[in-house]
C-alpha cells in the first residue's frame, strides 16, 4: 500500500487498498461462503455498516494480516457512492485532516469490529434473506 | 294337471300323475312317512305296473317369452327395485352392471324363486349352485333361504314381508307372477307364509284354480305351461360357477344332464329316487347276501373319500372368498390412489423449476439491494443526518465557490431594467443599489456556513449527487427490503407447498406400489387355490362317477332279489316300476341326441375360439365326439379338444334353443373366466339371439369394446350402486344407465 500523509481525496481513496485483520477477513470469507454471496465487499460493507452505529471509536487491529480490497471495489465504482461511504467513515471519526492512511486504519478497525458484530448476530443462519431478517431485527432495536 | 305321460293310453299315466303330485304335496318335508303311506295307497291299487311308460315332453313346448318388468320389495340388498325391461324386438339385451356383492346374484336368485318358489330349490339339479346337499333338497332349506333373503335393515324397521313380482310377455299375452313371502317377530317364515299370485291379460285377472285341483299345483302347472319347466331352470339362469362346474363333468354327462333337462327327466329322477327309498324302507325285512354287501363296502370306501375330498373342497373355497373379496377391494383401491397423469406431473415439474429460478433471482435482487440499502438502515439516524448536511452545505459551496453569485445579481438587476413602463434612471440606480447590498447580506450568510473542514475532500466535487443519493436511500430503504423479502418469502411458501404435495404424491405411490404387490400376491395365491379346487372338483366328479353305476347295480340286486321273494307289497310295485320308469327313460333320451347335437354343432361353432370342430355328434350311448371336417374326432387326438367351459355355453345355449323355442337368457357375470377372444365370441353369441338376453355385468367386465360390440342391441341399462348406511349396514340402489366409464 502507497503510504504517505497527504490530505484525504477521493481519487486517492478509490485507488487505495484496504484490508482488515486476517481474523475478521477469515470470518468475511466464512460468511460470504455460507450465505453465498458472489463478492468479497458485500459482507464487509454490512460490517462496516454494524461498526458506524456504535458512537465509540473502533480499536486499531492487532494486524493486517488481511486480503487486500481496492477503495472503489469496497465502496463503489459510482463516486457518489464512493464519496458517501468516505463522508460517513469521515463524520463517525469526527477527525479534521484526516490523511489517507489515517482512513485506511479507520476502515480496518471498522470492518474488524463490524465482522465480529455481524457474525455474532447471523450465527446459524444459512440464507441472505434470513441474514437480512436478523440485521432488520437489530435495526428495530436500534430505532427502538 | 302335470302332462307326465299324458299320450299314454289305458289310463295308467294317471297313476304317474298321482305319485309325481304326490311327490310335490309331501316330498319335501323331513318325514317322508306321509310320502309313502301315500304310495302304500297308490300301489294297493290293482295295477300291472311293469307296462306304465314315462313319455317326455315334447321338446319345443314352452313358448319364448320374455322379462318386462321385475320389482323387488325387501329383497336381499334392495330395499325396493325396480327393472323396466321392455324394449324394442331388435334390442333384446338388458345390461345390468354392478361390483361384487351389489346385488347382482340376488337378481339371479329373485328370478329363480320367484318364478318357481320351492321347486326352484327342490328341483335343483347337481349343477345346481345351493350349497345344501342337492342330492336330498328340503323344505327347511328353501324356508332358510327366504329367512336370509329378507331385507335387513326392513326388518329392523318393522317390515314383516318381501316379495318378488315379475311380469312376462309370453305367447299367450302378458302374464304375471307375484309372490311374497311374511315373516314373524322372530324373523322365522313357514310354509303358509308364503303367497303366490297369477295375473294374465292387459287387464291382469286373476288365475285361480279349477275346485278339484290343489292350488299350488294348479300354480306351478300353470307357470311351467307359459313360462319353461322348472327343470330348465339352470339353461335359463345361469352364472359363471354354474358353467365351472357344468364344464368339470365329461361331455356326455354334461350332455345327458341337458336332454333330461329339456325333457324334464328330473322330476321323474326324483321320483325315482323317491320310489327307491320306498322300497328299501318298506322291504326292510329283506336281508342283503355277500354281492350287496361287498357293493355297499364300496360305496362306503368311495363314500368317505368323497366326503373327505369335499371337505377339501370346502376348505379350499373358504380361503378364496376372503381372498377374492381382498382382490376386489384392492383393485378398487387402486383406482382410488390416483397418481395424476403424466401431464400433471410434468407441468408441476416445470412449476417447481421456475419458483427455484424465481426464488434464486429474488434472493440475488434482495442481496443487491440490501448490501447497497441496508446500510442506511443499520446506522444511526443521528449521523446520516449529520452527514445529509455536511453534503447539503457542501454542494452551496461548491456553487458559490464557482461564481455563480455574481452571475445570479447581474441577471437580477438586468431585468430591473427591462421593466414596463421603463423607470426613471435615478430610480432604477437607487434599486440597482438596494438590491447589490440586499444581495450581498443574503451571501454573505451562505459564506459565514462554509463546508464542514473535516469533509475537506468534497471540494471540487459534485456534493448534490452525494446528498441525493443519501436521501433518496433513507426513503427508499425499508420499503424496497421489505418488499424483496415479501416476495422471497411468497416463493419459498409456494415451494413448500408444492414440496408437500409432490410428498403426498409419493406417499399415495407408495401406498399404491404396496397395494399393487399385495394383489400379485393374492392374484398367485388365488391361481394356485382354483388350480387345487380344479383338481378335488375333478377328483370328486370321479367318484360320483364310480359311486353312481355301484348304487345302480346295488338297487338293482336288492331290486331283483325282493321281486324274486317278497310278491305283492308296495315295494315290488315300486321296484316293478321303477325298472320300467328307467327303461323308458333310457329308450327316450337317445331320440333327441339328433336334434340336440345339430343346435349343439351351431352353438358351439360360434362360441368356440379354434374353428377346427366341425361337427358335435352324440352317439346312442350318449358318447359326444367333436369331429373335424376330415371326420375324425379330435377328442381322440387332442386332449385339450373341447375347451370344456365353452362346450358347456354351448350346451346352455343349443338347450335352451331346442324345439326353435329360444329362450331367454340371464347371465350372472358372463364373461369373468373367459379369455379376450373368447369374450368377444361369447357375447357377440347371446346378444345375436332374438330370445332376450340379461347381463348381469361387473363394471370392469363389459366394458369399452366390449359395451361398444354390444351397444346396439341395448334396449336398456342399469347400475347397482351399494350405498352404505354406517354400522356395516347398507343397502343397493338402482339407477339408469349402464356405469360411465363404459366408454372409457
Amino acid at each position: 500500500m502507497n503510504q504517505t500523509s497527504s490530505a484525504l481525496q477521493i481519487g486517492d481513496i478509490a485507488r487505495a487498498d484496504f484490508r482488515t485483520s486476517f481474523a475478521a477477513d477469515s470470518e468475511n470469507s466464512r460468511i460470504q461462503k455460507s450465505l453465498s454471496l458472489p463478492f468479497r465487499y458485500q459482507p464487509a460493507r454490512l460490517a462496516l455498516s454494524l461498526s458506524l452505529r456504535i458512537l465509540s471509536q473502533p480499536s486499531p487491529i492487532p494486524d493486517s494480516g488481511g486480503r487486500s480490497i481496492k477503495g472503489d471495489t469496497l465502496f463503489g465504482q459510482d463516486e457518489a457512492d464512493l464519496t458517501l461511504w468516505i463522508a460517513l467513515i469521515v463524520q463517525h471519526g469526527g477527525q479534521s485532516g484526516l490523511s489517507r492512511r489515517a482512513f485506511q486504519d479507520l476502515v480496518a478497525a471498522h470492518w474488524a469490529r463490524g465482522m465480529e458484530i455481524f457474525s455474532h448476530l447471523i450465527s446459524g443462519v444459512t440464507t441472505i434473506e434470513e441474514a437480512f431478517t436478523c440485521l432488520l431485527k437489530e435495526t428495530h432495536s436500534i430505532e427502538a | 294337471m302335470s302332462e307326465q305321460g299324458s299320450n299314454e293310453k289305458g289310463g295308467v299315466t294317471r297313476w304317474l300323475d298321482l305319485l309325481v303330485s304326490a311327490r310335490h304335496l309331501h316330498g319335501a318335508s323331513g318325514n317322508r312317512r306321509r310320502l309313502f303311506n301315500r304310495f302304500d295307497e297308490i300301489f294297493a291299487s290293482p295295477v300291472d305296473w311293469a307296462t306304465l311308460v314315462w313319455s317326455p315332453k315334447t321338446i319345443g313346448v314352452p313358448s319364448p317369452f320374455r322379462f318386462k318388468r321385475i320389482h323387488l320389495h325387501n329383497w336381499k340388498v334392495f330395499d325396493q327395485a325396480d327393472f323396466d325391461l321392455a324394449s324394442e324386438l331388435d334390442r333384446p339385451v338388458a345390461l345390468i352392471g354392478g361390483n361384487n356383492g351389489n346385488g347382482k346374484t340376488s337378481i339371479l336368485e329373485a328370478l329363480a324363486l320367484g318364478i318357481y318358489g320351492i321347486r326352484a330349490h327342490l328341483d335343483r339339479s347337481r349343477f345346481g349352485r345351493e350349497n345344501s346337499d342337492p342330492s336330498n333338497p328340503k323344505r327347511s332349506d328353501y324356508n332358510e333361504t327366504i329367512e336370509r333373503a329378507m331385507h335387513r335393515q326392513a326388518f329392523e324397521r318393522g317390515d314383516r314381508d318381501m316379495s318378488v313380482s315379475i311380469k312376462l310377455d309370453t305367447e299367450d299375452g302378458p302374464f304375471e307372477i307375484e309372490r311374497r313371502w311374511y315373516f314373524g317377530d322372530d324373523g322365522s317364515f313357514v310354509e303358509e307364509d308364503e303367497e303366490l299370485v297369477l295375473r294374465i291379460g292387459e287387464d291382469r285377472h286373476i288365475l285361480s284354480p279349477p275346485n278339484d285341483v290343489p292350488s299350488a299345483d294348479f300354480a306351478f302347472f300353470e307357470i311351467e305351461r307359459r313360462v319353461a319347466p322348472v327343470s330348465l331352470l339352470p339353461f335359463l339362469l345361469f352364472d359363471g360357477e354354474q358353467i365351472r362346474r357344468l364344464a368339470q363333468s365329461e361331455l356326455g354327462e354334461q350332455v345327458r344332464f341337458g336332454i333330461e333337462s329339456a325333457l324334464g327327466v328330473a322330476t321323474i329322477r326324483a321320483l325315482l329316487q323317491d320310489l327307491s327309498d320306498y322300497a328299501r324302507d318298506r322291504g326292510k325285512d329283506v336281508i342283503a347276501d355277500g354281492a350287496e354287501a361287498a357293493l355297499s363296502s364300496q360305496i362306503e370306501a368311495l363314500s368317505v373319500e368323497l366326503t373327505s375330498t369335499r371337505r377339501a373342497l370346502d376348505s379350499v373355497e373358504s380361503e378364496l372368498d376372503p381372498l377374492r373379496r381382498r382382490r376386489d377391494e384392492i383393485v378398487k383401491s387402486i383406482g382410488s390412489v390416483g397418481d395424476g397423469t403424466y401431464q400433471e406431473r410434468h407441468s408441476d415439474l416445470e412449476l417447481r423449476k421456475k419458483l427455484e429460478t424465481d426464488l434464486q433471482t429474488a434472493r440475488h435482487d434482495l442481496l443487491v439491494a440490501g448490501v447497497r440499502l441496508l446500510p442506511f438502515l443499520l446506522m444511526p439516524a443521528s449521523l446520516l443526518d449529520q452527514v445529509e448536511r455536511a453534503l447539503e452545505a457542501a454542494a452551496h459551496s461548491t456553487n458559490l465557490s464557482k461564481g455563480e453569485d455574481v452571475r445570479m445579481l447581474r441577471e437580477l438587476i438586468s431585468a430591473l431594467e427591462t421593466t414596463q413602463p421603463p423607470l426613471p434612471a435615478k430610480t432604477l440606480a437607487d434599486m440597482a443599489r438596494r438590491t447589490e447590498e440586499a444581495w450581498k447580506i443574503s451571501i454573505g450568510a451562505f459564506r459565514e456556513a462554509p463546508t464542514n473542514p473535516i469533509h475537506g475532500y468534497l471540494k471540487g466535487h459534485d456534493a448534490r449527487r452525494v446528498h441525493d443519493l443519501i436521501e433518496e436511500s433513507r426513503s427508499s430503504a425499508r420499503r424496497e427490503i421489505d418488499k424483496m423479502t415479501r416476495r422471497i418469502a411468497d416463493v419459498t411458501a409456494a415451494i413448500a407447498h408444492m414440496d408437500q404435495q409432490e410428498e403426498q404424491r409419493e406417499r399415495a405411490e407408495k401406498d399404491r406400489r404396496e397395494l399393487v404387490q399385495e394383489l400379485d400376491g393374492a392374484t398367485g395365491r388365488i391361481a394356485d387355490l382354483e388350480a387345487q379346487r380344479r383338481h378335488l372338483d375333478q377328483a370328486a366328479g370321479k367318484l360320483l362317477g364310480q359311486i353312481e353305476p355301484l348304487q345302480q347295480d346295488l338297487t338293482r340286486r336288492k331290486g331283483l332279489r325282493r321281486s324274486i321273494g317278497h310278491g305283492g307289497t308296495g315295494a315290488d310295485a315300486a321296484r316293478t316300476l321303477i325298472n320300467a320308469l328307467h327303461e323308458s327313460i333310457r329308450s327316450a333320451m337317445p331320440k333327441h341326441y339328433d336334434e340336440l347335437a345339430i343346435a349343439l354343432t351351431e352353438a358351439y361353432r360360434s362360441l368356440a375360439h379354434k374353428g377346427v370342430v366341425e361337427t358335435v355328434t352324440i352317439a346312442e350311448d350318449g358318447n359326444v365326439s367333436l369331429l373335424d371336417s376330415a371326420g375324425r374326432n379330435l377328442r381322440e387326438t387332442d386332449a385339450s379338444a373341447g375347451e370344456n367351459q365353452i362346450f358347456a355355453m354351448a350346451l346352455i345355449a343349443a338347450v335352451s334353443s331346442l324345439g326353435g323355442r329360444s329362450l331367454p337368457l340371464v347371465i350372472d357375470t358372463p364373461l369373468g373366466r373367459l379369455d379376450t377372444a373368447h369374450r368377444e365370441r361369447v357375447l357377440d353369441y347371446f346378444v345375436r339371439r332374438e330370445s332376450q338376453t340379461i347381463l348381469l355385468s361387473q363394471p370392469e367386465e363389459v366394458y369399452g369394446q366390449y359395451y361398444e360390440q354390444i351397444s346396439h342391441r341395448i334396449g336398456s341399462e342399469y347400475r347397482l350402486l351399494y350405498r352404505s348406511e354406517g354400522g356395516g349396514l347398507g343397502e343397493t340402489i338402482v339407477e339408469k344407465g349402464y356405469f360411465l366409464r363404459k366408454a372409457a
